[in-house]
């Protein structure tokens, strides 16, 4: 994530929410280590109506200069790491803030990316008693979705626009196209301030030939995002990030003052220009930064500002929105999972379809019946939101194999999901849609099969249920031509009784797919599959 | 960096003619008898910080071969020329003073000097019985044998030269020195019929000196007295122990070198080329005076008691009106933001936030930047009382506050001993900030409450300086204190504040931009106003600025107490700039900045001057005053000190300063009238308590 974080966002970058309620506001705290910083967010909540940020701290470290050029943090990094998350622990002491269900460590690329992450991790664990969660990009695109999502709904001109949001962090660049507040492509490119002030340092490049260099880099990367954004039509671009806040510091517009400024394309070019010419140090010395954010803050500007220039724009805008804050407000579980946000996932996931020419009136048709099973077996199985989200999802892409071929067509579903970026979904449940669309016709789960054997028990089982209500939804159409709309579920006597209670006519082919498929449903949720018309 | 040396006045003459303003009052028969000596020994005390300070870094500098000149365009050696012939002025008028106005008018007030010959049988019996158990037994005299191996003498100490005469008429003379050390007894108390009679410490052992050499012939005695180089601070290296590095600094200051020797004008010419040989002194080090050396402990003569018709009125704080003294402090904080102006009004609210904070059960964190602070300090008692509650408690205690080092690593050592987490100010930079933060659980969720002040967390000084204290739990502000204050104490880097600024970070360049807006809006012909009181104002880039801004027409009035090298009123530079400067009773500190804006006026307190060190060197807050009944109060006080025509001098475009007005015809007074205000605003609230009978319930007992 940024690589400078000018804003001192407490008051205002996190969603305005009222001030905590009376006797039961407690503490909540984000750590984050980043590729050149830890960061912590300490908020304060009554569990129900938001987080109200009160107090930041940030903390240089070199974890993306290990990673990025040795492939592992070095030891030296490591006792820093530790000091710095010491001194957190002091602090959330001083809060109270002691217990772990409400203090969430994460960590983004340059941790997962080391090739000595898990001693790394081990090591943070024994020594601060810190879990540190890895994050990867589909959970900061979401929560990044989730941050300025409010921005899309109060300011009118985002409202129909199609907007790129970028976050250019140390190691990657988050990029998240939207069309109005629906998402039309999130990935994350692999176009780092902190990456791009390494290959500098590592072909030793005269500063002279730095700008063009870079320029070079930053085109070859986002090249695929032009083929991705609508051509023809008018992009706004927004910039998140510390380097950007600071950028709109020194141009004098107050990002701590509202909630998006507009800069000039043109300014912040003269001004990246302006600071190319600069030494580290003078960079530095002249605006009181650390020597960490002045290294990477130029790559930075100037990732921005080629970024605005490939889509054509000629302003763009900067948000006080930063990662900390809206995984303090995703802390309270009631902000995730929303319908509005589990729309964004689907919406990802059509487009995913779209993609691999899956047919979309067959799977959408499957994914609503598996939803109408999902709860109609709620009793049974007490799974969640997430739960049905993820078989929804799985069933939008469990044919997309087909794109490959026909021939075990589910194992070219799980392969072409697990490659593919879906919005929203973090590394797990990204893996549970692809083992469920893969396990939804032929051998059923096996521990022989090493993606599935490799997750955990709770994993597992969501799985095999998943995929064993996939399989019926599955069957029901059959024909592909969805005579089987409208069901009942009843769960009697040790079976499911599905009713389908449109006028469908004869049932003969749907009842002989589901004596196959419906196999794994009964194994896992102990029931038999009735089919049964409605009486007329 | 622009340097126009014809545009700006030295710093160090600057800083004499302040001290000239300081000794005039010593001389203004309107001000009482016993003020006028206390102000004398003031501008002694004064002198010889400046030749510890100012004077030592400048012989440094010179010693060093540097020949940088100054933005007044003066060489180190060129300065200590000037400094030299300006103090032997100033060192004169100041014995004149002393010996033909003070004296003999003390003697009239009933303080009378008693000479060895003027003793009568009853005091010279008292003499003879101090000599003998005081005198002979703590004095040591030192012969000297050879000067390159005496022992050491301290700085500002009273020493007694002995000149003796040789063994046989062909021996050369021989000497010795009586160093008083420590030993502080400087007036001896004689018995009298009526008022108080003494006589000097010196002037006993010059009467007394040969018995101290039993079978030796005293030549002659004379008293000295001498000043040394404190400019030292410690190294800025990595992973250097700054408690011990400091107290080696403390160890080294009694022996750096002289700077200034004050030598009574009776002494022969072999008793002067032995001390100049002794302390290592050129011909220009020396100061002959025709009076006591050391006027600074005159001082204690001004306490003596029985004389108060000779001293100001007694001066009490009034309690302020903004709060109930059965209110809690957080809760009148919460309430309303408080401006307190001390010392008319009391300090005790500072100190009750404190204490309060110690004992309450929800308050969870105090943080305190502690610069100065008083011997037994209420504040340091208060945040050991709240460590040992149990509260998370980190106190900055800048250990290179010059001159309060020793009591600062004093209370640094009692402070971590209790629990308290203390951070020794910040490496390279000196933390003169004031600032403390209360973090308290509410049901509301956590509540900050903030302390700015522009003045130290010293209660005895809060009486006699002039300072203002902010308190407030407005969020913005306490948010921005506490990322400053996780800043400066190492927990987070610096990171983008709301409305406070520090330097060395960004305060500079925030107070050039305030004075460049009011330079734009006079350019287009609007409105532009700035009002600025300091104690010191040298930095060359601030007076440019503000000189750019008079020349565009923005109306400037500065309210300086000390050092100021900006030329007021000189046509086509600064002749938009008024200066003026108040020397009264209370010490003025507080350091208030007002910029008109185009009507959106923006007042600030700070902890800073406006100098180099100040901005670039020191860790400073700029705190704007947000509260719109607090920013009017504020500038209420502006304009007061403004409107003072009678303790106010202008500063001339030279340096020097006229009485702002000879003779009044409507004579204002700042400083009573802040008294006046004070006490009419407690007597209005008390009339307002009075009309009102809060019975006391059994159950509230």
């Amino acid at each position: 994530m940024s690589s400078i974080d000018a804003g001192s966002e407490v008051t205002r970058a996190v969603a305005p929410v009222e001030p905590a309620r009376a006797q039961n506001a407690y503490p909540l705290a984000v750590i984050e280590l980043g590729t050149s910083a830890i960061r912590m967010a300490i908020g304060e909540t009554d569990g129900s109506s938001g987080v109200r940020v009160i107090e930041q701290l940030v903390r240089g470290v070199s974890l993306g200069k290990d990673t990025f050029t040795d492939r592992e943090i070095h030891r030296k990094t490591v006792q820093q790491c530790v000091k710095v998350l010491k001194s957190y622990r002091r602090k959330l002491n001083e809060y109270q803030c002691t217990e772990s269900s409400h203090i969430r460590v994460v960590a983004t690329s340059a941790v997962r990316e080391a090739a000595n992450r898990l001693e790394f991790l081990d090591r943070i664990y024994i020594a601060t008693g810190f879990a540190v969660e890895l994050i990867d990009d589909a959970e900061i695109a979401r929560v990044t979705y989730l941050g300025v999502r409010p921005l899309l709904q109060t300011h009118p001109e985002l409202r129909d626009a199609t907007t790129v949001v970028a976050e250019v962090g140390g190691g990657n660049t988050e990029i998240l196209v939207l069309q109005g507040k629906d998402i039309l492509h999130s990935q994350p490119y692999r176009l780092g301030s902190l990456r791009l002030q390494q290959m500098l340092v590592k072909y030793q490049t005269a500063r002279t030939r730095a700008g063009t260099i870079m320029l070079g880099q930053i085109d070859r990367t986002l090249e695929p995002l032009l083929d991705i954004v609508p051509s023809g039509r008018e992009v706004e671009f927004m910039a998140l990030g510390g380097d950007m806040r600071f950028a709109a510091k020194i141009l004098q517009l107050d990002v701590l003052h509202s909630e998006l400024v507009r800069i000039s394309v043109a300014d912040l070019e003269k001004l990246t220009r302006q600071l190319m010419n600069l030494t580290v140090d003078r960079v530095m010395r002249k605006y009181h930064i650390e020597l960490s954010q002045a290294e990477t803050l130029v790559p930075a500007l100037l990732a921005n500002v080629r970024a605005a220039q490939l889509l054509g724009c000629r302003e763009m805008l900067v948000t006080g929105f930063n990662l900390r804050d809206a995984l303090l407000q995703g802390m309270l579980r009631s902000s995730v999972w929303s319908t509005d946000f589990c729309d964004q996932i689907v919406n990802s996931s059509l487009e995913l379809a779209r993609k691999y020419q899956v047919d979309l009136v067959h799977s959408q048709h499957v994914a609503e019946l598996a939803v109408q099973l999902f709860r109609g077996l709620q009793s049974e199985h007490r799974m969640d939101k997430r739960c049905e989200t993820l078989l929804y999802v799985a069933a939008l892409l469990h044919a997309t194999g087909l794109f490959v071929g026909t021939s075990s067509y589910h194992k070219h579903s799980f392969y072409l999901i697990m490659h593919s970026e879906l919005f929203g979904l973090n590394l797990l449940d990204h893996t549970l849609v692809a083992l469920i669309a893969r396990y939804h016709r032929r051998a059923a789960p096996k521990p022989t099969h090493e993606p599935f054997a490799r997750m955990d028990r709770d994993s597992r089982v969501i799985v095999s249920r998943l995929a064993g209500i996939l399989r019926v939804a599955v069957a029901l159409d059959h024909s592909s031509n969805q005579r089987v709309r409208d069901i009942q579920c009843l769960v009697e006597k040790g079976r499911l009784v599905v009713t389908v209670t449109n006028s469908s006519g004869d049932l003969s082919l749907e009842r002989m797919e589901l004596q196959q498929q419906a196999a794994l449903l009964e194994d896992t949720f102990g029931l038999s599959v009735l089919l049964r018309e409605a009486p007329r | 960096m622009s340097e126009k040396p014809a545009e700006f006045l030295n710093r160090e003459l600057s800083w004499l003619e302040f001290n000239q303003r300081v000794l005039d009052e010593a001389s203004d028969p309107s001000v009482p008898l016993l003020e006028q000596l206390r102000f004398l020994a003031i501008t002694a005390s004064n002198l010889d910080e400046f030749f510890m300070v100012r004077v030592g870094s400048l012989l440094t500098s010179i010693r060093r071969g540097e020949t940088d000149v100054d933005s007044a365009g003066m060489a180190p050696l060129e300065q200590l020329t000037a400094i030299s012939n300006r103090t032997l002025k100033m060192v004169a008028d100041q014995h004149r003073i002393y010996l033909t106005t003070l004296e003999p008018q003390l003697a009239e007030a009933g303080i009378r000097r008693r000479r060895p010959h003027e003793l009568n049988e009853r005091q010279s019996e008292i003499v003879d019985s101090v000599f003998q158990e005081q005198l002979q037994a703590v004095l040591a005299p030192i012969a000297v044998h050879d000067p390159a191996r005496f022992p050491l003498l301290f700085g500002k100490t009273l020493n007694v030269a002995v000149q003796l005469k040789g063994k046989t008429p062909t021996d050369p003379f021989r000497f010795a020195v009586i160093p008083f050390g420590r030993f502080d007894l400087r007036f001896i108390t004689l018995p009298s019929g009526g008022g108080y009679e003494f006589i000097m410490t010196e002037d006993v052992i010059a009467m007394m000196a040969e018995r101290f050499f039993p079978g030796e012939e005293v030549v002659s005695t004379v008293p000295f007295r001498m000043t040394r180089n404190a400019d030292l601070s410690v190294s800025d290296d990595d992973g250097a122990d700054l408690l011990a590095e400091m107290e080696d600094v403390l160890d080294y200051r009694k022996d750096s070198f002289c700077t200034r020797l004050e030598l009574s004008d009776q002494v022969t010419r072999p008793m002067m080329d032995f001390l100049k040989t002794l302390l290592r002194l050129g011909e220009r080090d020396v100061y002959l005076v025709p009076g006591p050396v050391g006027l600074s402990d005159l001082s204690q003569l001004a306490d003596v008691s029985g004389f108060d018709l000779h001293l100001y009125p007694s001066w009490t704080a009034c309690d302020s009106p903004q709060i109930e003294m059965n209110e809690s402090i957080f809760d009148a904080i919460r309430s309303r933001d408080l401006l307190l102006h001390h010392p008319y009004e009391s300090f005790d609210p500072v100190l009750r936030l404190l204490s309060e904070a110690a004992e309450d059960r929800d308050v969870v964190a105090i943080k305190q930047t502690l610069y100065r602070t008083s011997r037994n300090s209420p504040i340091v008692k208060a945040l050991i009382r709240a460590a040992e509650n149990g509260k998370s408690v980190t106190a900055i205690v800048e250990l290179k506050a010059r001159f309060d080092e020793a009591r600062n690593i004093e209370w640094a050592k009692q402070l971590e001993y209790s629990g308290v987490q203390v951070i020794y100010g910040v490496r390279g930079l000196k933390t003169h900030a004031k600032a403390c933060i209360i973090v308290r659980r509410e049901p509301q969720g956590f509540q900050r409450y903030v302390h700015f002040g522009t003045g130290n967390y010293n209660e005895i000084t809060a009486r006699f300086y002039t300072d203002i204290s902010y308190m407030t739990c407005n969020r913005e502000l306490s948010n921005d204190a506490i990322t400053w204050f996780n800043a400066i104490t190492g927990s987070s880097q610096i990171q983008q504040l709301a409305q406070l600024e520090s330097a060395p970070i960004g305060m500079r360049e925030k107070l050039v931009e305030m004075i460049s807006v009011e330079t734009e809006r006079a350019r287009n012909g609007d409105q532009g106003r700035i009002i600025i009181k300091l104690n010191s104002l040298a930095d060359p880039d601030m007076i440019t600025a503000l000189y750019k801004a008079s020349q565009a027409g923005v109306q400037i009035q500065l309210n300086v107490r000390g050092i100021c090298c900006l030329r007021p009123g000189v046509p086509g530079l600064s002749e938009n700039i008024t200066l003026t400067s108040i020397i009264d009773r209370f010490l003025e500190h507080a350091r208030i900045l007002y910029f008109h804006h185009g009507g959106d006026e923006r007042v600030f307190i700070s902890s800073a001057d406006w100098m180099p060190r100040n901005l670039d060197r020191r860790v400073e807050l700029l705190v704007p005053i947000l509260d719109e009944h607090c920013k009017r109060r504020a500038i209420s006080i502006l304009k007061a000190c403004l409107r003072d025509n009678v303790r106010a001098r202008r500063i001339q475009p030279d340096g020097s300063s006229l009485r702002a007005e000879a003779m009044p015809s409507r004579p204002f007074r700042s400083q009573l009238e802040f008294q006046r205000r004070a006490r009419e605003a407690a007597d209005n609230a008390f009339e307002r308590n009075r009309t009102t009978f809060e019975p006391v319930e059994p159950s509230s007992l």
